[in-house]
């Protein structure tokens, strides 16, 4: 299964603290519905070549929801009429800050078979929310209308929690709250990437994160049954204790075909960084099938950064099935050059040697 | 069966007491919580126990007595318990209504008496003394404690016929406390001792009074005739035992017996059953005989210790001879020596 | 969702308007059992149970054995004496009754263990002023992880009773005070979502006979997400490891009287203790349950 990144807009109405999005020159495109119905055109077409492929439509943003409900339904519209024998290898997911969910967009999900929705939270005050001054209260207020929408028709929802440096004074204070709020996890702690100098306050070291990690991560084993729904935690047992591989694209080391960033404007590319930093081009979806963005000959330096970790850099780590050198995108923020390693590579390998093998009392054996 | 404390004072001061040295450092507001005793009582439950020796201190002086004892006769247990017999003419009414229609082998008391002529007492604690024995009655067993040769018990037989009180004397020999000062028997006075209660065998048997003696007694004290004598009336049950009683005090904390109460102190909260709080304390006692038979020389090498049939007296004897004698003969005493 | 249970004080003017509901009542006086017994029956209500509130001890109330018919709640301020009561056990221990004792009385935690490990159901009702959260944290395990059988102590027991790891439990029934389950009514016949709103005249709802209509109000949803207006900002209660048994209940007490956090913490890990260790057995419940 490929996953397709949809940039549906880069309009936010949230001007978080952590963002890029909304920090970007060209702000405000939306995506036009031509686009998108060339969108399903390309896809009915690809799907018909490769009878056994399916795709996953990521609705994202900016926030995905801007555009309104009419948009989804021309959306919903498209994969009838343009997929009609396809459609049912067409899955979607969104991530959403939920501000802008009305009862509208129910049917709009079901009939997308959306079951459950992406979004993120943050207890810390003026870090999300509207305006110049952040106004957290009104986006939670919104939020949390959303959320009483979602759970009278049965829409599951899970939270991306961006750790920043705001985050390091009480992380199981931030633990208990998320985990309060959704009570069975449903959260995934990810380090904030910061790359100017203006918001570093916000940015976190990865021996910080580990250690934010390391501070959580006793009490989540000790009660994982309260809780299980915690990333990077469950998926470390997974891969570590139970054997099972199932890794996020950042640690796969196979997005390298699987994936397809587009952008307002159609411009494709490997994810929304690569897309952001012009790099990886894989050309514009007016003048490409999706079966030539997927092997467009640019992608061949990151399946090559494989070989090259692994003989050099990451030579002998025992982790390297379960990290293979981390994200490439990482590695070119820190050395301008994707044939390194992540510069968050401390933060999987020092968090399981520090943390998570002494708790656990399993070792992890390539 | 271990002794449960209800309090740590005392309305009297009896001179052989051996529970005086413990009872003069604890504060008079030591007394047993509700707390402690629901705990005991379950304590007491998965441990398999099904009685309560209640001690004190004067245990009555506990302001909650009646409702205490009323619990645990509810949770089921059979209780015994050991007083003075002085308690308010208020308390000792109402113990009487509450307690009139449970069976004495469920609740018991063991009363102890002071001879009237060598240890006086008031006329009011008399009278006290004797209400509480038209109240109960049946349910009492006088006791005794003998801390001087010229002793005297025929004031109990009257109180037996008077009021009808179990027709056995408890009689104990006043034991010294490790280390400290009391009035009690020396091991060289319990022959005296032994011949002198004898002397009253001719109206016990008259009277039909059976002896219950108390621990600490070596057998080779008794003549045949007495040990005879004895194991008439009492079916040969009777041991020349000292063995670890078990004391647990209102703050939970425990000790082998009154005269041992400042060796290897701990807490019922350190063990998980009365069995475990046994193991620890016999385990005390046997290392203490290892390095003394009894309170006798001849202890050691006797035949009668050898095959278990006598214990060879009050250990408190022994822990007296080591303190004195041979401070550094054993760890546990020498610490006890250099702490105390 | 089941129907409500109403919770009215017993005023015979309003019976005939709850013919055929489930009812608690509050009654000043036992003697008015049997009044209520009739009414009850002339009207088809069903009696779910009867608070009776009183400043006297347990061990000076006359109980009676004509009261077995009955599901019964007294509150009282102590069990005052133990042999007192006793002498009533063999009346009291066939009624369905549970005694109710709040933390505003410092006896209450000794009286509920005593009447607990001697069989008697109780409850506890927490008033954040004036709780001891320490004695409370001793009830608390005495109530769920002492080995010795003892009769069920709430909130302790409900919880258990209810608690899913991955769920909110609100133990607010066994007070009666939970408008997903209880519904109060006034004299007057108005619904309200709870006692204390039930005094205040914004707390008034609807009419009674608007009652099948209830769970359509704004108020009332409202009221069942009312645990997330403690996340709209990071309240302490929010960041709580306890939040999800206790649910902000003690937040306007915290400040005076801070030891919540410890004790629900200690609560939720004694609560998945006693379950661990009871997986395998059921206990059966004798009499009523909130």
């Amino acid at each position: 299964m490929a996953t397709i990144i949809i940039k549906v807009t880069e309009k936010c109405n949230s001007n978080c603290r952590y963002c890029d999005v909304v920090r970007k020159e060209n702000t405000g495109k939306t995506m036009s519905l031509d686009i998108i119905r060339l969108l399903f055109q390309r896809t009915n077409e690809y799907l018909l070549d490769n009878p056994d492929e399916t795709l996953d439509f990521l609705w994202h943003g900016g926030e995905p929801l801007l555009p309104g409900a009419a948009y989804y339904k021309h959306i919903i519209d498209f994969q009838k009429n343009y997929c009609p024998d396809t459609g049912n290898r067409i899955s979607h997911s969104i991530q959403t800050n939920l501000t802008c969910f009305t009862e509208e967009f129910v049917s709009i999900f079901n009939a997308m078979g959306i079951k459950s929705v992406g979004t993120s939270y943050d207890p810390e005050p003026h870090m999300r929310g509207p305006g110049k001054n952040i106004d957290t209260l009104s986006y939670n207020k919104k939020f949390i209308r959303a959320l009483k929408i979602l759970d009278k028709y049965d829409i599951g929802w899970g939270m991306i929690y961006v750790v920043t440096g705001m985050s390091l004074k009480d992380p199981l204070g931030v633990f208990y709250f998320l985990t309060n709020f959704l009570l069975t996890g449903g959260v995934n702690f990810n380090p904030v990437l910061i790359y100017d100098e203006e918001r570093k306050y916000l940015s976190v070291t990865p021996v910080q994160f580990v250690e934010f990690l390391g501070a959580i991560f006793p009490v989540w084993w000790e009660n994982r049954n309260r809780y299980p729904d915690v990333e990077p935690f469950k998926s470390l047992v997974n891969n570590i204790i139970h054997g099972h591989r199932s890794l996020a694209c950042v640690d796969s080391g196979s997005c390298t075909y699987h994936h397809i960033n587009i952008s307002p404007e159609g411009d494709t590319s490997q994810c929304g960084r690569s897309s952001d930093w012009k790099l990886l081009d894989y050309g514009n979806i007016r003048d490409s099938k999706i079966s030539e963005i997927l092997r467009h000959p640019e992608r061949d330096q990151l399946e090559k950064r494989n070989r090259i970790l692994m003989e050099g850099e990451c030579a002998g780590c025992r982790f390297w099935e379960i990290c293979h050198g981390g994200c490439p995108l990482d590695a070119w923020s820190k050395h301008r050059d994707f044939n390194h390693k992540s510069e968050w590579c401390y933060a999987k390998k020092g968090f399981i040697e520090k943390y998570f093998e002494p708790v656990t009392g399993s070792i992890f054996k390539p | 069966m271990p002794n449960v404390l209800f309090t740590q004072t005392c309305n009297r001061s009896c001179p052989y007491c051996f529970a005086k040295k413990h009872l003069s450092d604890s504060a008079p507001s030591d007394i047993i919580s509700w707390e402690n005793l629901i705990y005991l009582a379950d304590f007491f439950t998965t441990s398999g126990e099904k009685r309560f020796q209640i001690l004190g201190g004067e245990p009555t002086l506990h302001p909650d007595f009646n409702d205490m004892i009323a619990y645990l006769l509810e949770r089921g247990f059979g209780i015994n318990v050991f007083t003075n017999g002085i308690m308010s003419d208020d308390k000792l009414r109402e113990a009487g209504n509450i307690f009139s229609g449970i069976p004495p082998d469920r609740l018991s008391f063991t009363i102890n008496l002071n001879e009237p002529k060598s240890t006086p007492q008031s006329l009011s604690e008399t009278e006290s003394i004797k209400r509480f024995l038209g109240t109960f009655c049946e349910r009492i067993t006088p006791g005794f404690n003998i801390y001087r040769l010229d002793f005297d018990i025929s004031f109990i037989f009257q109180y037996i016929n008077e009021y009808g009180l179990n027709r056995t004397i408890r009689v104990g020999l006043a034991h010294p406390i490790a280390g400290k000062k009391n009035k009690f028997i020396q091991p060289g006075d319990i022959k005296k001792i032994i011949d002198r209660f004898y002397s009253f065998v001719p109206v016990m048997e008259r009277l039909r009074i059976k002896p219950g003696l108390d621990c600490g007694f070596p057998l080779c004290r008794f003549s045949d005739e007495q040990l005879g004598w004895l194991y008439r009336n009492t079916g040969g049950h009777y041991d020349f035992g000292c063995a670890p009683v078990i004391d647990i005090g209102p703050d939970m904390s425990l000790w082998p017996c009154f005269p041992l109460s400042d060796f290897h102190k701990k807490s019922v909260f350190d063990f998980n059953s009365i069995r475990e709080i046994f193991d620890y304390y016999e385990d005390i006692h046997r290392k203490i005989r290892v390095e003394s038979g009894g309170i006798y020389e001849e202890c050691d090498n006797c035949k009668y210790r050898e095959e278990d049939l006598c214990k060879g007296g009050c250990q408190a004897h022994s822990l007296n001879r080591f303190l004195n004698e041979y401070p550094v003969r054993m760890k546990e005493i020498y610490q006890f020596a250099s702490n105390g | 969702m089941a129907e409500h249970f109403l919770v009215c004080d017993y005023n015979p003017k309003i019976l005939k308007r709850i013919r055929d509901r489930s009812v608690v009542f509050f009654l000043d006086s036992l003697s008015k059992l049997y009044d209520l017994e009739s009414d009850a029956r002339d009207h088809h209500i069903h009696i779910h149970c009867v608070i009776y509130e009183t400043k006297k001890s347990l061990s000076d109330i006359i109980y009676k054995p004509e009261w077995s018919k009955f599901p019964i709640a007294i509150v009282s301020p102590s069990l005052g004496r133990l042999s007192s009561f006793l002498k009533m056990a063999s009346v009291i221990k066939k009624l369905n009754i549970r005694f109710y004792f709040r933390t505003d009385y410092e006896n209450c935690y000794r009286d509920i263990r005593i009447l607990s490990s001697l069989g008697y159901y109780c409850a506890v009702i927490i008033n954040g002023k004036t709780v001891n959260w320490e004695e409370l944290t001793d009830l608390m395990t005495y109530a769920l992880l002492n080995v010795v059988n003892h009769r069920e102590i709430l909130p302790f027991s409900y919880v258990t009773r209810y608690y899913h790891p991955q769920n909110r439990t609100d133990y607010g029934a066994v007070y009666f005070d939970d408008a997903s389950r209880y519904i109060h009514l006034t004299g007057e016949g108005m619904l309200a979502l709870s006692r204390k709103q039930m005094n205040s005249v914004n707390g008034i709802l609807l009419e009674l006979d608007k009652l099948d209509r209830i769970t359509q109000e704004k108020a009332y949803k409202e009221y069942l997400y009312r645990w997330q207006e403690f996340f709209l900002e990071p309240t302490p209660c929010a960041c709580c490891k306890g939040w999800r048994i206790c649910l902000g209940k003690y937040a306007d007490t915290i400040k005076d009287n801070p030891g919540c956090r410890d004790f629900f913490s200690e609560f939720l890990e004694a609560v998945d203790l006693h379950l661990k260790k009871r997986e395998n057995t059921t206990k059966e419940e004798f009499i009523w349950q909130p």
